[in-house]
């Protein structure tokens, strides 16, 4: 999917209409087919030229990689959803959705809406075990123009309550000196899952958090 | 699109919430009247033929925009989760990246605008482009790879590493690209998973004005890699990494002597371009397969209707590393399917200096611009700053 320059009016965010030849259909968890504006699966219905042929030496791999959880369609793994003119929006990835107390949120959606605080130059969402929620979300951000300290801590949960709603306001806030992002440039998610569930020792607890050693440590493993 | 320069767009430097963004930026008419899809209503019948009848659809993209040895008989054979496209159908991806231009009279078209991050340049025709591919293909033959065997790739970003890749899908040989930045332990596991015989490399590459040592790289990988025969090592350093005898080989030395037109293979559509690996949930490398045909003119037509590229004029720049899809599909087989003129550049986007990018930009004369929003944010006040807006790019 994606614009083209000569004819589609961009939203900015968005990636538009899909390219000639493209069937998307975005599904709930059952399969069903989603309403306006409700984000799921996105899959594609017919195969096109340059899709993928499989995975080198496995092909059960590549048939439960993409084949399996959606019958008769590719899963691509991402979340999106369609608005009402039928422009697609991409969520972010499937397993980066937090499911707190049943509400699915999209990581992305969380770190858009930090990201528009005058004071935050980067943010990353992740899901961490909760026993009461199922999901908690600790957010990792790293700052501008601002000191990491209590004020713009309760600022920005107060951002993201205005931005997306009570439900999206992260449980924890951690700063950072820049976020662990792997050599092709993606957040180490993984990494971060890690580090917030305490499965990840982070010997550092100063105010300003330097994860740099850790994610040159599981850069390969990561990309 | 770089068409609206009022002083109000410079004004917001802060990003906005984009999951909430309403705002709508329509393609300026000018723009337009020159595109291959000129409007809303272009795209939209473009679309439902596209999926009305998939099959015809791709049987006439895939007849016009690509060169057919022997014409393919069959479009789909779609047998759940596997498709073949263009069945019975002979070509070749570096034909049709190199050839094709060069017998149409295009072989005095720059191929690539190539900058060394110290500053060092070449400029590459597709008549030069296509005789160094043939020269290397040709030693790649000599030295005993064929079709179907895997080669890695763990190359800078030098015009030598298109090369290669179009080296390798000359003679039907099928690579394995490994982004230049990667442990010699991911090196392994990957000439492990795809049983490679050969490693191409160089000396060492330059990244924010350090040296890095690719060869000593490889040469621990290889201690880990047994089905690896030889080791092709290109001069761009000049460190003068350990050459083992036997095992590696100067680039310069194994071209010296060979021809420069060396035909391409004629290839089955499905015969497998290249492997790509993606990390996986569970650590071990994936290795996603792309096929010849399918894959080229996906490629291409993508290329030419996502950036609406009008060869000849238009200057590309892809910033992606070639050592991802993005680079495979629009640094490579994509833009030189269809003939483009590109900047290829080595190092860093802010070395030596945060304006590196646009000070490119500027030189090169770039037209279309394919970038991350990371690259974006990272520099966005550095060109504010500089009251800086790059000419026609966009």
């Amino acid at each position: 999917m994606s614009p083209l320059p000569g004819a589609i009016p961009c939203k900015p965010g968005s990636c538009t209409k899909p390219l000639p030849g493209i069937v998307p259909r975005v599904l709930h968890a059952d399969l069903s087919d989603v309403g306006t504006n409700e984000g799921g699966m996105l899959c594609i219905e017919k195969p096109w030229p340059g899709m993928l042929r499989g995975v080198w030496g496995d092909d059960e791999r590549f048939k439960e990689t993409y084949w399996k959880k959606v019958p008769h369609m590719y899963l691509t793994g991402d979340n999106a959803r369609q608005d009402e003119d039928g422009y697609y929006w991409i969520m972010g990835r499937i397993d980066d959705v937090i499911n707190v107390s049943g509400h699915r949120l999209s990581t992305i959606e969380i770190e858009s809406a930090l990201v528009s605080h005058p004071s935050v130059a980067e943010a990353a969402a992740v899901g961490r075990p909760d026993e009461i929620k199922g999901q908690g979300i600790a957010v990792f951000v790293t700052l501008k123009n601002h000191a990491p300290d209590e004020s713009i801590r309760e600022e920005l949960k107060k951002h993201v309550r205005k931005e997306i709603g009570a439900l999206a306001v992260p449980d924890e806030i951690r700063f950072t000196t820049m976020l662990p992002k792997t050599r092709s440039g993606k957040i180490m998610r993984r990494l971060l899952r890690d580090i917030a569930s305490g499965k990840e020792n982070v010997q550092d607890t100063s105010t300003l958090e330097d994860f740099s050693v850790l994610a040159k440590l599981r850069s390969d493993e990561e990309s | 699109m770089a068409t609206e320069h009022s002083p109000e767009s410079k004004a917001p430097k802060q990003i906005a919430n984009v999951m909430n963004e309403t705002r709508v930026f329509p393609p300026s008419s000018e723009f337009s009247q020159t595109a291959e899809i000129g409007s809303m209503d272009a795209y939209q019948a473009l679309y439902e033929t596209s999926i009305g009848d998939t099959e015809k659809f791709w049987e006439a993209q895939a007849r016009e925009h690509l060169h057919w040895f022997e014409p393919f008989t069959q479009t789909l054979d779609w047998q759940e989760p596997v498709a073949q496209w263009f069945l019975g159908g002979k070509t070749n991806v570096s034909y049709n990246c190199l050839d094709a231009h060069v017998q149409a009279g295009r072989g005095d078209r720059v191929a690539f605008h190539w900058e060394g991050e110290p500053g060092d340049t070449r400029t590459i025709t597709y008549a030069d482009l296509t005789k160094d591919v043939c020269r290397f293909a040709a030693a790649l033959s000599k030295l005993g790879i064929k079709k179907g065997d895997r080669v890695s790739i763990y190359m800078p970003m030098v015009p030598e590493l298109p090369v290669a890749m179009l080296a390798c899908a000359r003679i039907g040989a099928i690579h394995s690209v490994i982004f230049g930045g990667f442990s010699a332990e991911a090196i392994a596991d990957r000439n492990n998973d795809a049983q490679a015989k050969l490693v191409i490399t160089a000396d060492g590459g330059w990244r924010r004005g350090k040296l890095l040592a690719l060869k000593q790289t490889v040469d621990e990988a290889l201690a880990k890699s047994p089905s690896v025969e030889h080791c092709i090592v290109l001069r761009r350093a000049g460190n003068e990494p350990a050459m083992q005898a036997h095992r590696d080989l100067w680039w310069h030395e194994i071209t010296a002597d060979t021809p420069d037109h060396f035909p391409a293979v004629e290839l089955d559509s499905e015969d497998p371009l290249f492997i790509l690996y993606t990390s996986g949930s569970t650590g071990k490398p994936k290795g996603i397969k792309h096929t010849t045909a399918g894959y080229n003119l996906y490629a291409k037509r993508t290329f030419e209707w996502v950036f609406d590229h009008k060869p000849g004029q238009d200057i590309f720049w892809c910033t992606a590393d070639c050592g991802w899809i993005t680079g495979h599909s629009y640094i490579v087989y994509g833009p030189l399917s269809a003939g483009a003129t590109q900047v290829l550049y080595e190092g860093a986007p802010n070395w030596p200096a945060e304006d590196r990018f646009w000070e490119l930009i500027e030189k090169y004369k770039v037209t279309i611009l394919y970038t991350a929003p990371t690259a974006i944010r990272a520099f966005i006040d550095v060109v504010l700053q500089q009251d800086w807006w790059g000419g026609d790019v966009r």
